[in-house]
């Protein structure tokens, strides 16, 4: 067993027929904020309920700070849960929302009284502490969640879509919120989003998942410069990345998406005969003239503008393609694409990253 | 809408509720057997029903029965919903249909059979056999009630209670109780009514000893027609419950629960 | 089994034990009881299997006229209680917030307020003497008094009063499932009123109405205050026979074996509605 804060070795959960979480493992630092991402579906939630004791693993173990977790009954793991939907007592006041933890713990009633006052301050919310829930806004809502897993001062925080319910601009400063807290106080935390710029701006390390499988664990620019394979390239990144298939001839001729390519020397260089798929990220590429040397040959098929850029959607061969740039082009214009910063090359079947190619410049 | 639907709906409640409201009218006619159009008015029977220790004993019975029978059905039928509406084993559906099954088998069947089943235990003519038996006929309406209180609890409610610290035991009775509260009302008044409205259960084996007031008033019927006491005592009754529903409803929207 | 695996089930024990000691045993006892035989002119049972109580419902014309009469009794108060509530129920569905609630509440206190306490309300409407006829006199619209109790139509006008909400509270959940816009959309595809009740209605509410028309065949058949009272003994029903035979003839097996025939009408009913319904509700090609 690693020296880990948190380690969860080879868990599974479901059955054998339907496994919704296989064989995961994973290592936690004290004080870190780690983000489970993926698709809905991967069993990033199960991972978290299962954490929490709310739903029982079929194999492999979880330990906390060096004891193991697994015969632990829910309500003695001393771990903060905050839900998706928040789960707040919706017959008890905003006080006793938060104070519940601390009545179920037996303390006293003075400290109590001050330790949830601490808590409705840490979230700002000192003000509606006799209100009901359902007097509450969303993000209010949210912060008494919050304050409630937090006042009992958990040996974990869990936070499941804690953002998902809100509107876009209170979910972009309760981002800032909650990460902010996470830095105050120091908590180890482990947050589910499918949300990736959730997960970009907030984690210290970030595990992307799929099908009930992790992908990769790193930090956010590891996941993001350095995919370790086709999915989670694609699923990292707004607009999304194409992946192009490439393909050399023994004689070193290059195809790409079926068209005749011949590649930058520096890349050409790299490649090995066989088939491969190329990541082309749309902010990691520029678009030129078409008879640009090393540039993809592509066709414009429309143009998104944004006020700040334009999305050029183009097709290289029949494989679609974006690309970010400063200006429009026009629909069915020929352009060529050239590669901009490294690209990652997966295998044929996208499931290791196999070689970098690296742009001219 | 069409008009002729309007017409025929305020017909049908016209003729569903004539009968209480008949009951009330006539109970205070003067003459022993009632007419329409009435002599005259008076609370003459009212006078008389609240001297008659007869009917007063009955109606102390049949509240006797009602409460102890309510007392042990809701305590059981909710503990029994909580256990289903949280069940995932298998077989739950069959052990629901069993609890309900009195309200979907024909009771003078089982009231028949259990005459011969008490003669043949020797609880013939108690009050424990009354007793238990209405316990039966009410335990349904806990069961189905509570089951749908409990099911309407979102389960993360409890799964945050657990989180926070709380035992099974604590998370049932600080989270999902109190929010399942307006259906243990709820199933209280229909336990109740249903004990104290019960004719033919009580009447098949009702001992002379524990005469409720629905068989009292239903041999009464039988034998000699309508008593203008029974009216009277009716015309109390059926008010209390009318005044009870809509003000039930008013608090607690009970019809969405049946 | 530990401890843990259990924990979740105790729950159940209480109402589980008194359910099955106190409701199945004596229930399913009708079934033995109904093979067994009476000595004739004495009380004892006789525990031998016979088949002799059968044989005396089929042989004797009075009970299968009594039986007859209770079926077809309870297909009318069915048929009749549909035919109301159908409108009544499309009206509660579409009635908004407190008036809604209102409404059911209404429909409930018959349910709610007893039966005997109703029966005596029939009395004093529908006697000879009672609110209907007077009120009639007093218009001059007849002379003699109308006969309603006593009768077949004094039974099923007290079934009818008493049931209704078995059909309507069934119906009211299965119409108010239904998309309002449903049929509206049906009919901006051409479909005639018709043809809405027809292909739209009738086939959703399929189970409703299967499960309203159980609820009040069943209830009709078994009835036992309301064929005394209101058929003032002149309508011998299953209800009052069966009582007849246990409780007064003191011959349970034969009572029993009336029981299992019942039961088996019933479930009888209930099979063919189910399947009624299931076919109404048919995937259309």
């Amino acid at each position: 067993m690693s020296d880990a804060y948190l380690t969860i070795a080879d868990l599974r959960v479901g059955f054998a027929s339907v496994p919704v979480v296989r064989d995961v493992s994973l290592a936690v630092q004290r004080g870190e904020f780690l983000v489970l991402l993926g698709p809905s579906g991967c069993g990033k939630s199960t991972i978290l309920k299962t954490l929490a004791g709310l739903i029982a693993a079929n194999a492999g173990t979880i330990a906390l700070d060096g004891t193991r977790l697994d015969p632990v009954p829910p309500h003695r793991r001393d771990i903060g849960l905050v839900f998706q939907n928040y789960a707040l007592f919706p017959h008890m006041s905003v006080a006793a929302n938060v104070r519940f933890g601390l009545d179920m713990r037996g303390v006293s009633r003075a400290e109590a009284d001050s330790r949830v006052a601490e808590a409705l301050a840490m979230v700002r919310l000192a003000d509606v502490e006799y209100r009901l829930p359902s007097q509450l806004s969303g993000g209010q809502q949210q912060r008494v969640a919050l304050a409630r897993a937090l006042v009992v001062r958990p040996r974990l925080l869990l936070l499941d879509e804690p953002l998902s319910n809100l509107d876009a601009a209170l979910r972009a400063q309760m981002r800032f919120e909650l990460k902010d807290l996470h830095r105050r106080a120091g908590l180890t935390t482990i947050m589910v989003t499918h949300d990736q710029m959730e997960a970009m701006a907030m984690a210290d390390r970030i595990a992307v998942m799929q099908a009930g499988a992790i992908r990769q664990i790193g930090t956010p620019a590891d996941i993001y410069d350095r995919p370790g394979d086709a999915f989670v390239a694609t699923f990292v990144g707004t607009p999304p990345a194409a992946l192009l298939p490439l393909s050399v001839a023994a004689d070193g001729a290059v195809r790409i998406a079926g068209l005749p390519w011949s590649p930058p020397p520096a890349i050409a260089a790299a490649l090995a005969p066989g088939d491969a798929l190329l990541c082309l990220r749309p902010e990691r590429a520029v678009l030129v003239a078409p008879d640009t040397a090393g540039a993809l040959p592509a066709r414009v098929v429309g143009a998104e503008y944004f006020g700040a850029d334009w999305l050029v959607h183009v097709t290289v061969g029949a494989t679609p393609a974006i690309v970010r740039t400063g200006g429009p082009a026009a629909r069915g214009d020929m352009v060529g694409v050239l590669i901009s910063v490294e690209a990652p090359l997966f295998d044929a079947s996208g499931a290791r990253r196999i070689d970098r190619i690296f742009s001219m410049s | 809408m069409s008009i002729g639907a309007a017409v025929l709906t305020a017909l049908v409640y016209a003729f569903v509720l004539a009968p209480i409201v008949v009951l009330v009218f006539s109970s205070f006619d003067t003459a022993p057997y009632f007419s329409f159009p009435p002599g005259g008015y008076s609370l003459h029977w009212y006078a008389t029903a609240w001297q008659s220790a007869e009917y007063r004993d009955a109606l102390g019975v049949s509240i006797l029965l009602a409460a102890t029978a309510t007392l042990i059905a809701v305590p059981a039928g909710t503990a029994a919903a909580y256990a289903l509406a949280r069940a995932t084993w298998r077989g739950r559906t069959v052990v629901q249909a069993i609890l309900l099954s009195p309200l979907a088998l024909p009771l003078i069947v089982w009231a028949i059979e259990l005459m011969q089943f008490y003669a043949r235990i020797g609880l013939s003519g108690t009050m424990l056999g009354l007793a238990l038996a209405h316990t039966i006929i009410v335990l349904p309406f806990p069961v189905r009630i509570m089951l749908a209180s409990f099911a309407r609890i979102d389960p993360a409610l409890e799964q945050a209670a657990r989180t926070l610290g709380a035992s099974p035991l604590r998370t049932f009775a600080r989270v999902a109780l109190p929010l399942a509260a307006p259906g243990l009302v709820i199933s209280i008044a229909f336990a109740f009514l249903t004990s104290f409205n019960d004719v033919v259960v009580s009447s098949f084996i009702a001992g002379a000893r524990s005469l409720t007031f629905q068989v009292r008033l239903y041999s009464q019927l039988r034998s000699q027609g309508v008593d203008p006491i029974t009216l009277a005592i009716g015309a109390v009754l059926a008010a209390a419950i009318v005044l009870a529903a809509i003000v039930c409803e008013r608090l607690f929207r009970w019809s969405r629960h049946v | 089994m530990p401890l843990s695996r259990l924990l979740p089930i105790i729950p159940l024990a209480p109402a589980c034990l008194l359910m099955g000691v106190m409701f199945l045993l004596p229930f399913g006892m009708v079934a033995v009881t109904a093979f067994w035989g009476q000595a004739p002119g004495s009380w004892l049972v006789d525990e031998a299997f016979t088949t002799r109580n059968f044989a005396r419902i089929l042989a004797d014309p009075y009970f299968v006229l009594v039986i007859g009469r209770t079926l077809r009794i309870g297909v009318e108060a069915a048929v009749i209680c549909l035919l109301l509530g159908l409108p009544v129920a499309s009206v509660i569905v579409r009635a908004r917030g407190q008036v809604r609630g209102l409404l059911l509440v209404l429909m409930l206190l018959p349910m709610v307020c007893g039966a005997l306490v109703q029966t005596l309300g029939m009395l004093n409407l529908f006697g000879l003497a009672g609110v209907v006829n007077g009120a009639l006199k007093q218009l001059g619209l007849i002379d003699r008094s109308i006969r309603f109790l006593g009768n077949e139509t004094g039974v099923l006008l007290g079934l009818i009063q008493a049931f209704l909400p078995l059909m309507v509270l069934p119906l009211v959940t299965v119409l108010g499932r239904i998309p309002p816009d449903l049929p509206a959309a049906a009919a901006s595809l051409g479909a005639s009123r018709l043809r809405v009740l027809q292909r739209i209605m009738l086939p959703l509410a399929g189970p409703g109405i299967a499960a309203g028309a159980i609820l009040v065949f069943s209830a009709s058949v078994t009835s036992f205050v309301t064929p005394q009272i209101l058929g003032q003994g002149h309508v011998q029903m299953f209800g009052p026979l069966v009582y007849q035979q246990a409780a007064l003839v003191l011959d349970w097996p034969f009572a029993s074996a009336l029981c299992v025939v019942m039961l088996a009408a019933l479930a009888l009913a209930a099979a063919l509605l189910a399947g009624v319904a299931r076919l109404a509700a048919r995937p259309r090609a």
